[in-house]
């Protein structure tokens, strides 16, 4: 790929993760092959240190297992996640217990991501306490300072409240201190902000900005919201149906997307003025099940360009112009 | 296999279904029924912490003539033997507090860290696990408890034991239907993410969150043990005489009840349906209290 390994800090080959479907045993023992779902179909990507990549695509198309898969918090059923040039997908449960301080996931939803019996200052501490870092009264004084850099002010009044007593923009806040607590140098965003108003969404996307500079931190920033990718990312990837069907630069993807599932995504962004609306092209029909995968290009069914050839063989990740594209319209003849 | 993924305490339960009625009967007013249950708790408990001082007699000696109906002196009449019945009435709560407490604690004991672990766990353990609790769940309550204190012999701790098999599935159930849906919430998943392990997991982000429902099965199931208890002391497995047990007085006491000396079985059984009723109805105002809308599922 373009960038040299030197600056990579996660670099994922030829991932894999299907779910087996859950089918009675009786019918089990019938079928030889479990029938699977296939929420990522072979994707390859790597994200460079302090770099944020974007990976945004409409839901089901395997976003979240793609975010879970690389931090291991399901495993994949192949493929290489190499991170800091080690392999993790190798790691023992003990071993990789212990790394994980070094990489941390943002949840979707505040609410459902912190422990309801507990205060948020022993949640925020409590990653610390698991990988031993610091005294007592040196982690209470790390929380408490990490309170005030994602203004969860006064600090001290906070570390005692539970959940129930926070809005979902001081949720998103403490799940983020917990989520840096550490000192990590990776973080999965998964919808970050999706379930926040719209109002506090941009002040949480100010501070993940903010704390990124601040630990010098590498984000994948999951999102369907193009319009905080646009805002955030500096390349993006865009996944459809368990494969990234583009790779490129945040400015170049919005200047001119390639792929024609991009075009569509592009195309049902929001546009703030009303009188600049364009013309929506929304793709045709539902996104097919990940059970039974169309043949060849996996978007040829809703593709306003599908040719024979779309439905015959499956289009690789090759570069056009310096990106990265699996479409035959820009197949190198 | 029976479902469980609802937060049913069990049919099984009598006192859910006593206390389930009361709170149909007491529409919004639940606080009240909270309330009475805990007063009468409350004297229970203090009668049987204060039992020498507030009977007036020894309820192991004979303390006036055989068969007294109900008379100044001995308020609520006295035995075949001459014991004072309103003093075996006030220390039988002692007994039965006691081994429906010591039973209670060993299911709990039992139950709920089984129900824990396996819930946690998961895949065949967790099949091998509930079809087993599945099994003595469903075997009739009473007469399993008087299968295994028929087996063990007299005596407290085996009265107890023999109680607290049959309630060990209840705790089982409900915690490992609770645990495994909290088990795919994300909070746990986020335990994982920052390295915790299992066993912090279990004790730290599950167990908080499951405890309000125990409390509630705990003293639903005081209740039940209650019964249970009476019911083997009626059959004469219990604790031996003269030892002061409502079961056995409530025994003894059919045997007159045919020459119309009804004081033998009344106190007794009254005793029995108070002290069931104050833990149901607790039990019941506390379950919405902590889960309040368990209600409408239902
Ligand atoms: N634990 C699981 N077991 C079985 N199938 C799963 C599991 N988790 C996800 N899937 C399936 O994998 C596919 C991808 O799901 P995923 O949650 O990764 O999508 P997503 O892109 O994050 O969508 P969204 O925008 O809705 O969050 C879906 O079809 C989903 O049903
Ligand atoms: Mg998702």
């Amino acid at each position: 790929m373009q960038v040299s390994t030197k600056q990579v800090l996660l670099s994922v080959e030829n991932l894999k993760k299907y779910f087996p479907l859950k089918i009675p045993w009786t019918q089990a023992l019938l079928k030889r092959e479990r029938p699977t779902v296939k929420a990522i179909d072979d994707i390859s990507f790597n994200i460079k240190k302090g770099e944020t990549l974007g990976l945004v695509g409409e839901s089901g198309s395997g976003k979240t297992t793609t975010g879970r898969v690389i931090i291991r918090l399901i495993e994949p059923t192949s493929g290489r996640i190499l991170f800091d040039k080690k392999d993790i997908s190798k790691l023992s449960k003990e071993n990789l217990r212990r790394a994980r301080k070094d990489f941390q996931m943002i949840f979707q939803d505040p609410m459902a991501s912190l422990n309801p019996y507990m205060r948020i200052g022993k949640t925020v501490s409590h990653p610390l306490e698991i990988h031993k870092i610091g005294t007592p009264a040196e982690r209470k004084e790390k929380v408490l300072s990490l309170f005030e850099k994602v203004n969860l002010i006064p600090a001290k009044e906070f570390f005692n409240r539970f959940p129930r007593q926070l809005s979902g923009g001081q949720r998103q806040r403490v799940v983020i201190a917990r989520a840096v607590v550490t000192n990590p140098k990776f973080i999965v965003a998964d919808e970050a902000t999706a379930m926040l108003d719209v109002s506090v969404r941009s002040q949480i996307l100010k501070l993940m900005i903010d704390i990124k500079e601040d630990l010098g931190l590498t984000y994948l920033f999951i999102t369907h919201d193009l319009a905080s990718a646009k805002y955030i990312c500096d390349r993006i990837a865009v996944m459809y149906l368990g494969k990234i069907v583009e790779i490129a630069k945040t400015s170049d993807l919005f200047k001119e997307p390639l792929h024609p599932y991009t075009r569509i995504l592009m195309g049902a962004v929001p546009i703030p003025d009303p009188k600049l609306k364009r013309s929506k092209i929304i793709p045709k029909g539902e996104i097919p099940s990940p059970i039974n995968v169309p043949s060849g290009c996996r978007f040829h069914t809703r593709c306003p360009y599908a040719t024979k050839i779309c439905s015959e063989e499956e289009p690789e990740l090759v570069e056009h112009q310096g990106r990265l594209v699996a479409c035959h319209l820009f197949d190198k003849k | 296999m029976a479902n469980t993924t609802n937060t049913n305490y069990g049919n099984q339960m009598l006192s859910s279904r006593i206390g389930r009625g009361f709170r149909q009967l007491m529409g919004d007013s639940s606080g009240v029924m909270t309330f009475i249950g805990l007063i009468l708790l409350s004297l229970f408990v203090l009668m049987a912490i204060f039992a020498p001082y507030i009977s007036p007699y020894s309820p192991v000696e004979p303390s006036g003539a055989p068969l007294l109906s109900p008379q100044w002196g001995h308020i609520m009449g006295t035995t075949n033997l001459g014991y004072d019945v309103f003093s075996r009435f006030i220390w039988g709560s002692r007994m039965a507090l006691l081994i429906a407490v010591i039973a209670t604690s060993i299911a709990a004991f039992i139950g709920i860290p089984t129900g824990l672990l396996v819930g946690y766990a998961g895949g065949v353990t967790d099949r091998i696990v509930t079809m087993i609790m599945d099994s003595v769940y469903t075997f009739p309550g009473l007469i399993l408890a008087i299968a295994i204190a028929a087996m063990l012999g007299p005596g407290v701790l085996n009265i107890s034991l023999s109680i607290a098999v049959v309630y060990i599935p209840t705790y089982y159930r409900v915690i490992r239907s609770q645990v495994s849906t909290i088990k795919s919430e994300l909070y746990v998943e986020g335990a994982r993410s920052i390295g915790a392990k299992n066993m912090t997991i279990i004790g730290k982000y599950i167990l908080p969150n499951v405890l309000p429902s125990t409390i509630v099965v705990l003293s639903m199931n005081i209740a039940d043990a209650v019964m249970t208890e009476a019911g083997l002391s009626f059959l004469g497995l219990g604790i031996p005489p003269p030892v002061p047990d409502w079961g056995y007085d409530l025994a003894k006491g059919q045997q007159f009840l045919l020459q119309n000396d009804w004081w033998m079985v009344v106190f007794p059984g009254i005793a029995i349906i108070l002290l069931v009723l104050g833990f149901s109805m607790f039990a019941e105002g506390m379950d919405e209290y902590l889960n309040p809308n368990i209600g409408e599922k239902r």
